[in-house]
């Protein structure tokens, strides 16, 4: 009877996992076709049309300043305009989490008419995949099987729904384009004050990369140089820059990820990117401790301070 | 270890095959294999709280013995105050210590007597609630001569920690499920299919219902300042989904997995919702718990016998101590209060066994009359639910004024459209089939082979695909 029973679930088994199998082999073998351009588009076509309000700042010498949470909470847009007498006028595009994916299709999809200067943020650990369960889950499917298997383990139980989902999402998603527009200008023009506690940043950095694991995403890397392809052929100048953290941080990251920071200045090369960081890290050291929210992010008081260091830079 | 985690997928498959390939040859194996599963299930929470466990099951066992050999009532009264002691004193310090304590200092305060206490940092031990009392129910029953004392140490044992129902029940009885364990368990295909489709629609009303209805519930009550009445009055009916998702599909659960290893547990839920009083509210929810109390509690102090002020009084009693079970919280107290106020007009009026049998038997729409008791009662349970949900008794209080105002007949800020067709297909699913003992247990019975499966794998892809984030159980902490 028990013989019959485990026949019975293993015969009513075999439909799902036959299911499962093609899946994979499916994300296996068009993998590339997947995460093409033309693909990826259609996913974050949207995030661009949330910056429509760009093409109503009128100025002629429009700065974006593009990012993660570091630089959406690092910089005032109003403080950085103000110091250079309205010369200049700051926008910022930066928020929780955002990765270059993301961000060049924002840009894509933005008027950057009058836009002289593009600034972008650099944080490294956002450009390993271990840093996908932050990020849209489509990226879900830049993972091969063995590795999403572990992954699902240590950081995400809903990663193999999720990444499902992203293929049905990936066969059926038309362009379905947010229109909206008469969006009004954000206060302080997409900048924002750090008034609680970020979550996700308990770790220390160098728990962030688990290279040995997960790897880079080289997803990141190739839409960081697209990125700046993007500003080169709209005669728009790129400039990467590192933004400041707390001495723990630093300390961390000096003396656990030196070998990491390497490889990611030798991935950064090997994808093409030529074009020099700027500030680093420990940039205001002399303020102390207490202009941070947590490790990686500025308070309102450090935002006051940073901004102007800044903009001197 | 969760019954919805990836240990329990490994963990399940492994017993089950030991238990019925390696040790159906001797009971005394299959008992003692059960202990280890159970103890290794236990211990994967923590293992150092498996002392508690073997306590509290020796403690019985031996009080059990010795009820048989004593003859003289003063010391068996003795011997069962032991055990009663014993129980209730792990459940007290480990549960309630600091309540009272705390509750101590705050009325010294409020009479102008400020004390210094000192408060524990105590860990609950997970399912302390449900195996004490599980254990007490045989020392008392055997104290009563309902039951026959076991002397073998290995069946209590595993009466006591069987793994399916060790952490958040069914309570079960001494005299239902320990005999069970005397003989020898064959494979019984038929059961064994019938526990996988109740451990299926367990999953189903824990990882779609609750846990998505958790995250919701979470949101608006922990931003209920900021909600309109409307909203709030959804995030107690999310909460009762919730609950029933969560427990209801535990107990599934707990029911299927003891099938696959040849045991019935009783049944805990039989579709609560369809109550069309809270008298037969309280018949259909958390049967076990409900028994236990009417049997131990509400029996002993004189039931329903006497003046209906004695009524009245056991009646409250009752209610007050279940809700205090719960935890250590005033809010649980209020809880229980509030439904011994619901049951109290029925109780007056005699009518709180009018509703013995199922609603709408035989019938697929219910009455204008059945359908407005359904109504009600949900309503007045869902309200209920607010104090349980709560931080603490004023957060429930400004909840109900944030209900109560104006703004609930706004829209809701919050409208979880996917969550609703969900909890949609599920009531309708309970409803056809609340004549069961669980809603799927006759489903598609009589369908195609194919639309059965169909039906069934269309359940799986919802808790594959639609499953929320994973939560614990909620009566994990009781």
């Amino acid at each position: 009877m028990i013989r019959k029973f485990l026949y019975a679930l293993l015969r009513f088994s075999i439909l799902p996992l036959l299911a499962l199998v093609l899946l994979e082999l499916d994300i296996t073998i068009h993998k590339k076709g997947l995460l093409s351009e033309k693909k990826l588009e259609k996913i974050f076509q949207n995030s661009g049309t949330t910056y429509r309000w760009v093409t109503q700042v009128r100025h002629t010498n429009k700065v974006l300043l593009l990012g993660s949470s570091s630089i959406k909470y690092g910089l005032s847009c109003t403080l950085l305009n103000k110091l250079s007498n309205d010369s200049l006028s700051f926008i910022n595009l930066a928020a929780d989490a955002r990765d270059p994916v993301e961000t060049y299709f924002i840009l894509k999809h933005t008027d950057l008419t009058n836009v002289t200067k593009v600034y972008y943020g650099i944080d490294p650990w956002i450009f390993v995949k271990t840093y996908y369960k932050n990020r849209n889950s489509y990226l879900y499917l830049d993972m091969d099987l063995m590795t999403a298997g572990r992954y699902s383990l240590e950081h995400d139980p809903q990663f193999f729904p999720k990444r499902y989902k992203a293929l049905f999402n990936s066969w059926v998603s038309t362009s379905t384009l947010n229109a909206s527009t008469g969006q009004p200008i954000p206060p302080d023009f997409g900048s924002a004050t750090l008034d609680k506690v970020p979550t996700n940043f308990d770790d220390p950095v160098h728990k962030k990369f688990q290279l040995e694991k997960y790897g880079w995403s080289n997803l990141q890397f190739e839409y960081l140089q697209k990125i700046v392809q993007l500003c080169n052929s709209k005669t728009i100048s790129f400039i990467a820059f590192y933004p400041p953290r707390r001495s723990d941080f630093i300390t961390d990251y000096h003396q656990n990820c030196a070998a990491i920071h390497i490889a990611f200045l030798e991935k950064l090369k090997a994808t093409g990117f030529s074009t020099p960081i700027i500030g680093s890290h420990d940039q205001l050291r002399s303020y102390g401790d207490g202009i941070f929210a947590d490790a990686y992010h500025l308070n309102g008081k450090g935002q006051k301070i940073y901004s102007p260091v800044f903009l001197l830079k | 270890m969760l019954f919805n985690s990836l240990d329990f997928a490994i963990f399940l498959p492994i017993v089950f095959l030991l238990y019925w390939f390696i040790m159906q040859r001797n009971l005394r194996l299959q008992n003692a294999f059960i202990v280890i599963a159970s103890y290794v299930f236990y211990g994967w929470w923590d293992w150092r709280f498996l002392s508690l466990l073997l306590f509290s099951s020796l403690v019985d066992y031996f009080v059990g013995l010795g009820l048989q050999k004593e003859q003289r009532p003063q010391q068996r009264k003795i011997l069962l105050v032991l055990s009663i002691i014993c129980n209730l004193g792990l459940l007290g310090f480990f549960k309630y210590y600091n309540f009272f304590v705390d509750s101590f200092a705050e009325a010294f305060s409020f009479f102008g007597m400020p004390i210094q206490t000192n408060s524990l940092n105590i860990i609950l031990p997970v399912g302390i609630s449900f195996y004490t009392f599980q254990s007490l129910s045989y020392g008392i029953d055997v104290y009563r001569r309902k039951l026959e004392p076991t002397h073998d140490v290995i069946s209590f044992l595993a009466f006591v920690s069987f793994f399916p129902q060790l952490v958040a029940g069914p309570i079960e009885r001494a005299t239902h499920l320990l005999p069970q364990f005397y003989t020898k368990r064959h494979f019984d295909y038929a059961r064994a299919v019938d526990g996988m489709r109740q451990i299926l629609w367990g999953l189903f009303k824990k990882m779609v219902i609750a846990d998505n209805c958790a995250q919701f519930v979470d949101t608006i009550f922990n931003g209920s300042a900021t909600f309109s009445g409307s909203t709030l009055l959804l995030g107690a009916f999310l909460f009762a989904l919730q609950i029933y998702g969560d427990f209801s599909g535990y107990s599934d659960i707990a029911i299927g997995t003891s099938r696959l290893f040849g045991f019935d547990l009783q049944r805990n839920f039989a579709f609560p919702y369809f109550s069309r009083d809270i008298a037969e509210f309280w018949r259909r929810w958390h049967i076990s718990l409900s028994t236990w109390f009417r049997d131990y509690l509400y029996v002993p102090l004189g039931g329903s016998r006497g003046s209906k002020a004695r009524v009245v009084k056991n009646t409250f009693i009752t209610f007050l101590l279940s809700g205090f079970w719960h935890g250590a919280n005033w809010k649980f107290i209020a809880w229980g209060a509030l439904h011994a106020i619901y049951f109290l007009p029925l109780l007056l009026l005699n009518k709180n066994r009018s509703h013995l049998g199922n609603v709408a038997p035989g019938r697929i729409f219910p009455t204008a009359k059945e359908f407005t008791g359904i109504l009600i009662t949900f309503l007045l349970t869902v309200l209920a639910w607010i104090f349980f949900r709560a931080n603490d008794i004023n957060h429930a209080g400004n909840i109900f004024s944030g209900i109560f105002s104006s703004s609930l007949f706004t829209i809701p800020e919050v409208l979880p459209r996917k969550l609703l067709l969900l909890i949609t297909f599920a009531l309708i699913v309970e409803w056809l089939g609340r004549e069961n003992l669980y809603a799927i247990e006759r489903s598609g019975l009589k369908w195609p082979r194919y639309a059965r499966r169909g039906f069934y794998y269309f359940l799986l892809l919802l808790i594959f695909f639609e499953g929320g984030r994973e939560q614990p159980f909620i009566y994990f902490q009781f």
